[in-house]
């Protein structure tokens, strides 16, 4: 891939969209590929709207929650990651790669961590042979 | 006293961020408050600066929400240009006496166009940006001022000194505001108590020729340097020489200008914050020019804050600035070109000489002359450093009962502990005036709300220009332009700080001179912000809810600053998917919650104790609860503070104030066993003793845990009998203990356990601690010799007093770092103890025999914080304290509602900041349970009955159990199930909407229509979509 | 290992010029070959042993087996074989009040304001500390007391007003009377036992003066007689016994401005001598008596005011010495400065200047004692008076930078010249050098002699900087307009 990979990031509003604020503050920087959509809790990212991002043309989906344990709704991201597993069987039977979705539980405090993430997605994908690209097409 | 006589009204003088705090507290508990500024607007220093420490906020930034705040309030009397002339009267009942003078131009007709200022022909030095840029004889003190209402300088004006003269202002004004004849008033303002926010000036260190200042154009001072770094500055932000405009290469912060000097000045005080505003100004200029070689000059670096010492490692490892413990004597110029000389002496004892671009000197900050004036007449009490005598029991009280007195004018001090001060002088007046409360206040409708459902959307897009924040990266214009392409876009607006009075004023015209019935703001974070711009809705006369924000300042143009194109890229991308968004917005109402006039307070502390009975006095019921069989916490430790006033006499005071006030009840070995609930209606668990157990309903929490104390591992503690840790000294000292009695020689150790790698924090108090303990040591016997061995000596503020006597008085200070520590070993004879450390300015080791060593302890988070925090769903610190919403404007709040925090539960720190911190809080939870009903966020699921099949998978993961499957009979009378939801109890997680497969349920204002447009926007440039297209 | 470096490059290091470089290669100071391309080579060793007497950091550093010897990281624990200073924190003997030393924050404001700081260890903060840690007698033996100026300027930027050259004063008084420098030892045993420092016999004297006035007489002062033991007369002049030894006729500079004046004056036939090295040497008994014997001669000849015209010493050591221990004396007589004489005459017309005279670019020197010292003790410095009367004489005047209480010693003072101090003298002025040459000044004018003669002789020829050294009175009588009275009342009315 020779741009940056397009990555939609559904962020809890309470610690993964903090952490991104944070960021900014601390002035870390990531590639400019990467839209943060701000949700109440990870909880909340019904499976759907991870496949509808990767088949409008998303590159990748990444959700942040809290720390698992820290969640603000209890479980929210407990909830988020049993369902991960679902999504993530979906997306291989569809023909995504594996990398094309993923999770990270970031506290408010830890920028750092949330943009590592980004950081790190965006070079796997880009690292991703074309072949993989090509299959990510509906 | 009674009641008969009392004054629901307050006059806070000083329009600083700690008169506004104040002001802001009072006014939301209760009580009118006349807000008295002697400048033509009110917010103090905090606007000069450009940012703050240790957050790097943006200052403008963070304290425009709360300007905008005081300016609207509807029992908030901002008094700008005025001064107080006298008070007279008693607690409950002052005339104070102000004068107006004369603004020249009618406030109720300004409209700020600016078109006076524009062609006033007469410029002089503009005092807001010291005398680096020029202003008009009319003018606004800042751009983003409140009020927003131009003022002539009565010196400068053309007309005002010569009649006939000039007048084009007054001609031009179109709507004839300029008044000429305007004549100052007096007014007698009917209060019940006073604040002095009296506030600082900055030291002018023109007042010596040895600075350089006023000698040589590249010396500065460290709030002209705020002016050059911020993108409101006269240079813009770009960091230049003022001699010829050439960019800065190398620079110099030289520290204690105007303090820890009684030779040059008489402020023999520590200033305080000069430390960390030049360690946060030194990374500004690296964040922008990593180039710029930067060179702080100091003697002691003292970061005693919250996250101060991590941010002065940072600096130091991270950010290459360079610290040099070396107080540079004075300044020279090298050549004709504007460079500068310094000599100092290096950590080798070498003479050094550079030459450097730029110099800023970092000046203390003095009480002004008038002030201490007007304090001798009121006949408030004022401090030899003069400042306003308080006692560390009483942080807000001057010496007259009923005049309170918070910020600067306490000491020097920073933003957070202002801003505590603010609340906590509120805190005071509320207990005094209680029963006058809502006598004077009054509230005001909003206007009536305009139906847009119905309608087709009319989007109002507002591009913030954050300054240079945003602008500086993004291309603003851009944006804008293309918001007005997309569709249902009604309007565009730029503007240089959106969150700025006027603006919020103009937002509210534009919406209804246009008709918008939704608002995107493209500017900063939601989680900041969207609170202002929701009021400005109101006032506009549409649904709060309609808005949505386009983060394109902290998720845009600070985190994309090196690529412009993708992150003007991005900011259209986050408008289109704003707009997209808003567009499926509805109109919500909020829901309203009685409160239980109650609080908790867990930790039977000092600050536990001072939060109690202050709100006890406000009136309120109070749940105490302490988890030992005593009150006190860590003070039953403490012998004095750090003036000398006694401690076991004050905490007995306060234990039986507490112990017998009616409002009060104390829960003996008791901790909180589980919570539920939210603001305004908790219901926590008290478990008590092994299997007692009961619930407490109550409308807000103060937590007080306090903090535990280090036990050292290193200096042989342990291991040697005569090395013990403070606090076990203080007891043998108290008790004179032969060891203590007879010994004749003693060495402190600072920093076991504080601003190392593991717990990288300054301790706070440990420095004036030991400092007291050996002056008592030396006052018993001046033969005992007695050796303090230190990292930095952190005596900030007034403390420094102590810190000299100790000097005068033959003790020996020895400055160590953390790669040489002191080595302690057992003397061969007399059962001794050898301490060998590197003398700092010798460069030579010395041996000291010690008959006894006093370790200077860490103190700790409480481990038992976690488990609270998990409860509350509070975060906590890398150390394990509590940490609060905003490190400088909300520092005893919480983002979870209702949850307030104090004392060493926060940080480390000394009895009186224990004292008001705690003060603080109660003034918070007053402010809370005074307005008897809270609004509760409309974020909650609402159930799509078209879609919706009760199939109750969203029931069993309701974490709250919100969600119930309801019976009903239908129109045939058959028993039927549904999904319903319990709104009180929803907290709006939405983890239902993320689990129902039929889309039945969803959280307003994130529902999954406007998921699904937000990524569809977000995604509508991406190569795919257009391929597919 | 070699080091290979050009003269230039070594004076910028060290901040001298490279004439001094020249010298301390020639003398032997800094052991160099001359190498190719005009380079010297100079052995590690020699070089870093001169960055350790002047206090430099070395400007690198061989490889890390070479510098075995390198000093320690500061604060680091003890390096192997070090044997700690073993501390027992008593009174200090060299404490007089007692807090006073004590107090100092060790902040370095003193070290980094010090000239000589560096130099053979010398460091005023460190001074201090020793002082405070009870190592007096290690301070006394190491000589540092005597590089030091005592020009004040440590104790000037002091924010704790630690009073450092007092504590300098107490070492030198606290030296073993054979450690102190030979000349100012034998100048103050000989003025006590025959009335001057260089022991200038009476006879010898007055042969001198009587001819020096009747030289005056012929070339510019008609009718001049000079004026010994006149009693009744209003002001005593004392000498400097430097200027019949050395320089006769720069005594009658003055005694032209006092002719031009009017001014009834006398000079002593004995114990004529003005300067007093018992402020130096820290020998209060012998300054009491010098100052006694001055006195006795107002005394004798009933005069009304004293002129001490030699050098800013004099002039503070007398009146120190006035204050402290004969106060009623002073409501006796006024002792004017060479400023407040100067200006009065200036003022009350008995003086006309005429600037045209003087056509160079003219700068004024602060002498400490005139200056800082006058300020400390007396509560005021004269700068603003020393710079109307140079004014006054010259068309172009420019400061020099810093200066007033800010100056910075010419290096020489407080007998800091007496060998064998020389080369760190010269050291201590390269920054007053630096200041001159910045200045672009072609004359420099002092009021002190110390200053005159360190500028004139050592700074000139060290540093190039080729200017022409004046007084301040002999500035004044260059410019002096001589009319005679007649004519002066005449354009008066």
């Amino acid at each position: 891939m020779n741009r940056n990979p397009i990555i939609i990031a559904f962020c809890c509003n309470w610690c993964a969209y903090a952490a991104a604020d944070l960021a900014g503050i601390a002035r870390l920087q990531y590639p400019g590929s990467i839209r943060i959509i701000r949700v109440m809790c990870s909880g909340m990212v019904h499976p759907e709207m991870v496949l509808r991002a990767l088949n409008q043309g998303a590159d990748g989906v990444i959700i942040g929650g809290c720390q698992l344990g820290d969640c603000h709704y209890i479980k929210g991201n407990e909830m988020a990651l049993a369902r991960s597993e679902i999504i993530a069987d979906t997306l291989d039977d569809l023909g995504f790669a594996p990398e094309q979705f993923q999770l990270v539980w970031v506290s408010a405090a830890e920028p750092e961590r949330l943009v590592r993430a980004f950081r790190e997605m965006s070079e796997q994908l880009r690292a991703a042979p074309d072949g993989a690209e090509a299959e990510t097409g509906p | 006293m009674t009641d008969q006589g009392m004054i629901g009204a307050v006059a806070v003088v000083g329009g600083g961020i700690s008169g506004m705090q104040a002001a802001l507290d009072l006014a939301d508990s209760g009580f009118f408050v006349y807000l008295v500024e002697k400048t033509g607007a009110i917010g103090g220093a905090m606007p000069q600066y450009n940012k703050v420490f240790p957050t790097n906020d943006c200052a403008m930034c963070i304290i425009s929400p709360k300007l905008v705040e005081c300016g609207r309030h509807p029992n908030i009397r901002i008094m700008t240009l005025t001064t107080v002339v006298d008070i007279n009267g008693r607690a409950g009942a002052f005339t104070v006496r102000v004068l107006e003078h004369p603004r020249y131009v009618d406030p109720a007709k300004c409209i700020a166009c600016g078109q006076c200022s524009s062609h006033c022909p007469q410029s002089v030095d503009d005092s807001f940006n010291i005398l680096m840029a020029e202003r008009k004889a009319i003018y606004i003190k800042y751009p983003q001022a409140v009020p927003l209402k131009y003022q002539i300088d009565p010196q400068a004006c053309l007309r005002l000194n010569q009649p006939g003269a000039c007048g084009i202002c007054a001609e031009i004004c179109p709507p004839g505001a300029v008044d000429f004849a305007d004549r100052g008033q007096e007014h007698n303002l009917r209060v019940g108590a006073v604040v002095m926010a009296l506030g600082f000036q900055p030291f002018d260190p023109g007042k010596t020729r040895a600075w350089g200042y006023g000698l040589y154009p590249n010396v500065v001072t460290s709030l002209q340097f705020e002016r050059f770094l911020s993108p409101g500055g006269p240079t813009g932000g770009a960091l230049v020489r003022p001699s010829d405009h050439r960019p800065v290469q190398r620079m110099a912060f030289l520290q204690c200008v105007g303090s820890r000097d009684k030779n040059r000045c008489n402020n023999e005080y520590c200033s305080t914050v000069c430390c960390m505003s030049a360690v946060k100004e030194a990374m500004t200029v690296k964040e922008a020019s990593p180039e710029v070689e930067v060179t702080i000059f100091y003697i002691d670096m003292r970061t005693p804050g919250k996250e101060f010492e991590r941010y002065f490692e940072q600096a130091r490892t991270e950010y290459g600035i360079r610290f040099v413990r070396s107080r540079v004597h004075g300044i020279e110029p090298k050549g004709q070109k504007g460079d500068l000389r310094l000599r100092y002496i290096n950590a080798f004892g070498k003479q050094v000489e550079e030459t450097v671009d730029l110099v800023v000197l970092s000046v203390g900050l003095e009480t002004p002359d008038a002030t201490v004036r007007l304090a001798e007449k009121i006949g408030i009490h004022m401090t030899p450093d003069r400042f306003a005598s308080i006692s560390a029991f009483a942080p807000v009280h001057t010496s007259l009962k009923g005049i309170f007195t918070c910020g600067a004018f306490n000491g020097p001090r920073d933003i957070p502990q202002a801003v505590i001060g603010g609340s906590a002088a509120a805190a005071s007046v509320a207990a005094l005036l209680h029963p006058v409360r809502h006598t004077l206040t009054r509230t005001l409708p909003p206007p009536p709300e305009r139906d847009v459902s119905g309608q087709e959307p009319r989007i109002g897009v507002f591009v913030c220009h954050c300054g240079t924040n945003t602008a500086g990266v993004v291309d603003v214009d851009a944006v804008a332009a293309y918001a007005a392409t997309l569709p249902q876009v009604a309007h565009v607006a730029r503007n240089l700080f959106t969150c700025a009075q006027d603006t919020q004023d103009l937002m509210a015209q534009q919406i209804r001179e246009n008709g918008l019935n939704r608002i995107v703001v493209a500017s900063c974070t939601p989680r900041t912000h969207e609170p202002l711009f929701r009021k400005t809705l109101k006032s506009a006369g549409i649904n709060e809810y309609l808005i949505e924000m386009a983060n394109i300042r902290n998720q845009n143009a600070w985190v994309h600053s090196q690529e412009p194109a993708a992150a003007t890229a991005k900011a259209k991308d986050l408008v289109r998917m704003a707009v997209a968004k808003v567009s499926r917005q509805t109109a919500r109402k909020p829901l309203r919650i009685p409160i239980a006039p109650s609080v908790l307070v867990i930790g039977g502390g000092v600050a536990g104790m001072t939060s109690a009975l202050n709100l006890a006095e406000q009136g309120y019921r109070i749940h105490l609860i302490e988890k030992t069989n005593q009150l006190g916490g860590n003070a039953l430790h403490l012998y004095q503070t750090w003036s000398g006033e006694n401690v076991p006499r004050f905490l007995k005071g306060l234990k039986e104030a507490v112990q017998q006030h009616p409002q009060i009840e104390v829960s003996y070995s008791s901790t909180v066993a589980t919570v539920g609930g939210h603001v305004g209606d908790f219901t926590s668990l008290i478990r008590t003793g092994p299997n007692r157990k009961r619930t407490i309903d109550h409308g807000a929490v103060i937590i007080a845990t306090g903090a535990k104390r280090y036990i050292p591992e290193e200096f042989e503690y342990g291991k040697i009998p005569k090395v013990v840790a403070a606090i076990e000294f203080d007891k043998l000292h108290m008790h004179n203990e032969a060891r203590v009695a007879n010994g004749k020689s003693f060495v402190f150790i600072q920093c076991v356990g504080s601003r190392n790698q593991q717990r990288p924090y300054c301790s706070k108090s440990c420095c004036t601690h030991s400092i007291q303990s050996a002056i008592k040591l030396k006052k018993e016997a001046p033969d005992r010799r007695i050796y303090i061995l230190h990292r930095e000596i952190s005596t900030y503020g007034q403390r420094e007093r102590i810190y000299n006597q100790a000097r005068e008085m033959g003790i020996v200070f020895i400055n160590y770092e953390q790669h040489g520590p002191p080595q302690i070993r057992k003397s061969d004879n007399n059962g001794g103890v050898l301490v060998e450390v590197w003398d700092h300015v010798l460069h030579r080791p010395l041996e000291i025999r010690a008959d006894m060593v006093i370790l200077a302890t860490a103190t700790l988070a409480n481990p038992e914080a976690a488990a609270l925090a998990s409860m509350f769903k509070l975060p906590l610190n890398r150390d394990g304290f509590f940490q609060e919403a905003h490190a400088k404007l909300r520092p005893v709040e919480f983002h979870v509602d209702g949850v307030f925090v104090a004392g060493l539960a926060h940080y480390p720190k000394p009895l009186e900041e224990s004292i008001t911190q705690a003060l603080a809080a109660a003034a918070k939870a007053g402010r809370l349970l005074a307005r008897k009903e809270i609004a509760q966020e409309p974020t909650i699921a609402l159930i799509d009955r078209q879609r919706c099949d009760d199939c109750a998978l969203c029931v069993d993961v309701c974490p709250y159990q919100a969600i119930r499957l309801t019976e009903y009979k239908d129109q045939d009378g058959v028993v039927r199930k549904a999904v319903t939801v319990e709104h009180v109890a929803c907290t709006g997680c939405g983890i239902c909407q993320g689990t129902c497969p039929k889309r039945g349920i969803d959280v307003a204002g994130f529902t999954t229509a406007q998921i699904e447009v937000q990524i569809d926007a977000a995604l509508a440039a991406a190569p795919m979509a257009e391929g597919a297209a | 290992m070699i080091y290979e470096a050009k003269v230039n490059e070594l004076a910028e290091e060290f901040g001298v010029h490279r004439n001094t470089i020249r010298n301390w290669i020639n003398s032997g100071v800094l052991p160099a070959q001359e190498g190719p391309g005009r380079r010297y080579l100079i052995q590690w060793e020699d070089y870093r042993r001169l960055c350790d007497k002047y206090g430099r950091e070395p400007r690198f550093m061989p490889d890390p087996e070479a510098r075995a010897d390198a000093p320690a990281a500061p604060h680091s624990p003890a390096a192997p074989g070090q044997i700690p200073v073993r501390l027992d924190v008593r009174a200090s003997a060299l404490d007089a009040s007692p807090g006073q030393i004590n107090i100092c924050l060790t902040c370095g404001s003193c070290a980094g304001a010090c000239p000589i700081s560096g130099v053979d260890g010398f460091d005023p903060r460190k001074i201090v500390r020793m002082a405070f840690l009870g190592l007096e007698d290690e301070l006394t033996a190491s000589g540092w007391q005597w590089k030091c100026t005592l020009c004040g300027k440590c104790e000037a930027v002091c924010p704790m007003k630690v009073e450092i050259v007092q504590l300098l004063r107490r070492i030198r008084a606290r030296c073993d009377r054979d450690k102190v420098p030979a000349a100012i030892r034998k100048g103050v045993a000989t003025c006590l036992e025959k009335g001057n420092n260089l022991g200038i016999p009476k006879d010898d004297f007055l042969a001198l003066v009587r001819e020096l006035g009747e030289e005056l007489a012929r070339t510019s002062c008609p009718g001049f007689v000079a004026p010994i033991d006149v009693r009744g007369a209003r002001l005593l002049l004392t000498v400097n016994s430097k200027q019949p030894f050395a320089e006769p006729e720069a005594m009658t500079w003055w005694w032209k401005i006092l002719h031009a004046a009017g001014e009834s004056w006398t000079i002593s036939s004995e114990y004529w001598e003005g300067i007093n090295w018992g402020l130096h040497v820290g020998d209060y008994g012998a300054m009491r008596t010098i100052v006694k014997r001055i006195i006795d001669n107002i005394e004798r000849l009933n005069c009304t005011a004293l002129l001490l015209p030699e050098c800013g010493h004099a002039y503070y050591a007398t009146r120190y010495a006035l204050e402290r221990w004969f106060p009623e004396a002073l409501q006796q007589f006024r002792i004017y400065t060479v400023f407040d004489l100067l200006l009065e005459y200036l003022n009350e017309g008995k003086i006309r200047l005429d600037p045209a005279v003087q056509t160079k670019l003219t700068t004024f020197h602060d002498s400490c004692y005139y200056g800082r010292h006058s300020v400390e003790a007396f509560g005021h410095g004269y700068f603003e008076e020393a710079r109307a009367l140079t004014r006054a004489c010259c068309k172009r005047y420019v400061d020099l930078v810093p200066d007033r209480e800010e100056n910075y010693c010419c290096g020489s003072g407080s007998s800091a010249w007496a060998d064998p101090y020389r080369v760190e003298r010269v050291y201590h002025g390269r920054i007053k050098a630096r200041q001159i040459s910045a200045s672009n000044a072609r004359l420099v004018v002092t009021a002190c002699l110390n200053c005159r003669d360190q500028i004139r002789y050592s700074l000139n020829s060290e540093f190039n900087l080729n200017v022409e050294v004046q007084f301040l009175w002999e500035l004044v009588a260059n410019a002096l307009v001589m009319t005679p009275p007649a004519a002066m009342e005449a354009r008066r009315d």
